[in-house]
């Protein structure tokens, strides 16, 4: 089942960029032009909303005050702002909220903190299913039609990365710094050499695509 | 140096070398006056003494006498005529000597007097022959010291004054300088302390002389800056934060075309995103321009215009937007109207103005464009402005529905922008609404050129 997530957000163009990226990793979002309409959705979605990402400034029915009405439900909100002072960060986060997102973002700090408190909540799926591969996230278990793959852990990482952040493209040296960590020091060739070791064990890994003068996106 | 020491020097210099220069002169002439004096008393007293002397000296008597017996006659009248102070003289040798001096070198007296001075003493000399006895002379010689010591008192007693007088004045000068240097100093602090960037630094002095002005005028100025400046940090502020959006539609869509699977429909959807993004930074910063360019009040050229013809050409400017939306626009409007103005930035207040009309007003509903000798009225019945909202409408990115306003391409600079257009030409910009009635908005002009007469120089007045 997909994480579901709710957009309350004023501004039309944001409010698509965040759902068209959001639906493009495989969330399900629901949108809300506005404060009073993000209530709403709040009742009609009642108890299956895992997250919301609230702006701020809006007219009407603020992200702030928005606020208790997520926290009645216990969705975990991030609020979202062109504000970057520190004053009203301080104060969306003493009242409890996850995180905050400043306008401009990047797209990867987007998908990384919406994962981050997903996680945080235990909300997000212990399995991941690509075709016939199903892969167990508790048990780091790979198989594809009933049979067990090997796979080596780096593998497994990658597998599961481009998996979380499918449709996304990322260069060799994002997947080392995402996948491998930052203090890795290996070459970007080494990418190269798991990816097609992954297509070589994983029928499913035919969906990596190499995005020429970019890098791989896994396509579902 | 200090401008305090050095007026204290100049002031110093100058009282001395005047009081040096006239006292001195004064008292050389007054010596001299009192010697000159004193000879003429001298000689008047020598006069009738000798007259008395030649009266009592009998010409008969004389005529029979040898020179031995003439002589001691003589010597014998002359000690009963002549006094102290006084000598006979005969071939310029003294025969009779009632002085106190010895008489040396008498022959060299030619003057009518001479003055000799003897130690600390000083004696007037005066000579005069006897007429009736040629070869003899008689002498007169006084201590005249007297005037001397008299005179050097006189000096004495006036240095006194004049140095207690010059003390006394100096230390007032000095306390003056000082109450008139201190604000200075304190002008001299604030400035600095503005000019570092404390821009709520003020001088606090309450008196009424000019350095009293000068405070008032500093800190009119410094009110002056510091309101600009607070002025454009709200305007930079607002900017930058209505930038943001546009900013994250651009960067975000851009960043989801180049990574992320997308559909043709999104792709395409991406695109009108940026570029609608694109072209609100574009409106954006062109109406910016315009708010700062009227900033700079020095660029601003007025000259006389006709509303009508302002009127006109807004309109056809907005013409295509008026058949579009199928607007009526009624103009009403006294040919005769002038106002002082700059062209382009009164054309984008009436853009800025009819805009906001056009916006406002549903399709078909029409606009009353109304032109006194007073005032310009722009009258719509359009959506109105929430009672709420009515005051904040003029400040900076303020938008009464952010999101309506938007989809209409607003910036929320256009009646900041107007606001500070009307002020700079010395107009009013009023507006009046009722929510779903309509907006009227009333631009007072303050100073116009209904009538050609010699209102002209109030208006060259008014704006120079």
């Amino acid at each position: 089942m997909k994480n579901r997530i709710l957009i309350a957000e004023d501004e039309r163009e944001i409010r698509e960029l965040l759902t068209m990226n959001l639906e493009a990793v495989g969330y399900e979002v629901i949108e809300a032009a506005s404060g009073e309409e993000a209530r709403e959705k709040m009742k009609e979605y009642q108890g299956t909303i895992d997250l919301a990402l609230a702006d701020v400034m809006m007219p009407g029915l603020d992200g702030f005050s928005l606020f208790p009405y997520l926290k009645q439900q216990k969705i975990p909100c991030i609020f979202l702002t062109a504000k970057s002072d520190v004053v009203s960060k301080v104060k969306g986060l003493k009242m409890g909220a996850e995180d905050y997102i400043v306008k401009p973002f990047e797209l990867m700090e987007l998908y990384a903190r919406v994962e981050n408190v997903l996680k945080r909540h235990e909300k997000l799926q212990s399995r991941i299913e690509l075709d016939h591969c199903f892969i167990d996230l508790a048990g780091h278990q790979v198989k594809e039609e009933g049979r067990e793959i090997f796979l080596k852990p780096m593998e497994y990482d990658l597998l599961v990365f481009l998996c979380k952040n499918q449709n996304i493209a990322f260069t060799r040296n994002q997947l080392l710094d995402s996948v491998w960590g930052s203090h890795y020091a290996g070459e970007t060739r080494t990418v190269d050499v798991h990816i097609a070791s992954l297509r070589k064990k994983l029928k499913a890994a035919s969906r990596i695509q190499t995005i020429p003068r970019l890098g791989y996106r896994l396509e579902v | 140096m200090k401008l305090k020491s050095k007026l204290i020097l100049i002031f110093l210099a100058g009282s001395l070398a005047s009081v040096l220069l006239g006292g001195g002169m004064l008292v050389y002439g007054m010596q001299e006056f009192h010697i000159r004096t004193a000879a003429h008393n001298y000689k008047k007293q020598m006069d009738s003494l000798e007259y008395i002397f030649s009266e009592s000296v009998l010409d008969k008597e004389l005529g029979h006498m040898g020179e031995l017996a003439l002589e001691a006659y003589l010597k014998f009248q002359f000690r009963r005529c002549f006094g102290e102070g006084y000598a006979l003289l005969k071939e310029e040798k003294p025969v009779v000597n009632l002085t106190d001096f010895e008489i040396l070198d008498s022959a060299s007296l030619n003057q009518d007097y001479a003055l000799q001075h003897l130690g600390s003493q000083t004696i007037l000399l005066l000579k005069q022959d006897l007429k009736e006895f040629p070869g003899y002379d008689v002498i007169c010689v006084q201590d005249i010291s007297f005037y001397y010591k008299q005179m050097r008192e006189q000096v004495k007693a006036f240095g006194k004054t004049f140095a207690v007088i010059l003390i006394l004045t100096c230390a007032g000068v000095y306390l003056l300088l000082e109450t008139v240097l201190k604000p200075l100093e304190k002008l001299t602090k604030a400035a600095m302390e503005l000019g570092s960037g404390n821009l709520s630094a003020r001088v606090e002095i309450n008196r009424k002389d000019e350095t009293g002005k000068l405070a008032g005028a500093f800190n009119t100025m410094a009110d002056r800056v510091e309101k600009q400046v607070d002025e454009l940090h709200l305007l930079l502020g607002a900017l930058t934060h209505e930038i943001k959006t546009p900013m994250t539609s651009i960067i975000g869509y851009s960043d989801t075309l180049l990574r992320v699977k997308l559909s043709p429909q999104q792709q395409k959807k991406a695109l009108q995103n940026i570029n609608h993004a694109g072209k609100r930074l574009e409106r954006l910063s062109s109406k910016m321009l315009t708010l700062l360019g009227a900033y700079e009040t020095g660029e601003i050229s007025l000259k006389s215009w006709k509303v009508k013809d302002l009127v006109q050409e807004m309109l056809s400017e907005l013409e295509p937007v008026l058949k579009e939306k199928q607007i009526r626009v009624e103009v009403e409007c006294s040919p005769d109207t002038e106002i002082m103005a700059d062209r382009e930035l009164m054309l984008s207040l009436l853009l800025n103005l009819m805009g906001n009309a056009i916006k406002a007003s549903g399709p078909g509903s029409p606009i009353r464009i109304c032109c006194t000798g007073e005032a310009l009225t722009i009258e719509d019945e359009g959506c109105g402005i929430p009672a709420h909202a009515l005051p904040h409408v003029k400040e900076a990115f303020f938008m009464a529905d952010k999101s309506r306003s938007r989809s209409e391409g607003g910036s929320g600079l256009g009646l900041a922008l107007c606001d500070r257009i009307a002020a700079l030409h010395g107009m009013d910009l009023e507006l009046k609404s009722q929510e779903q009635k309509g907006t009227i908005a009333v631009l007072h002009f303050l100073f116009t050129k209904h009538l050609q007469s010699d209102e002209d120089s109030v208006e060259d007045g008014a704006y120079n």
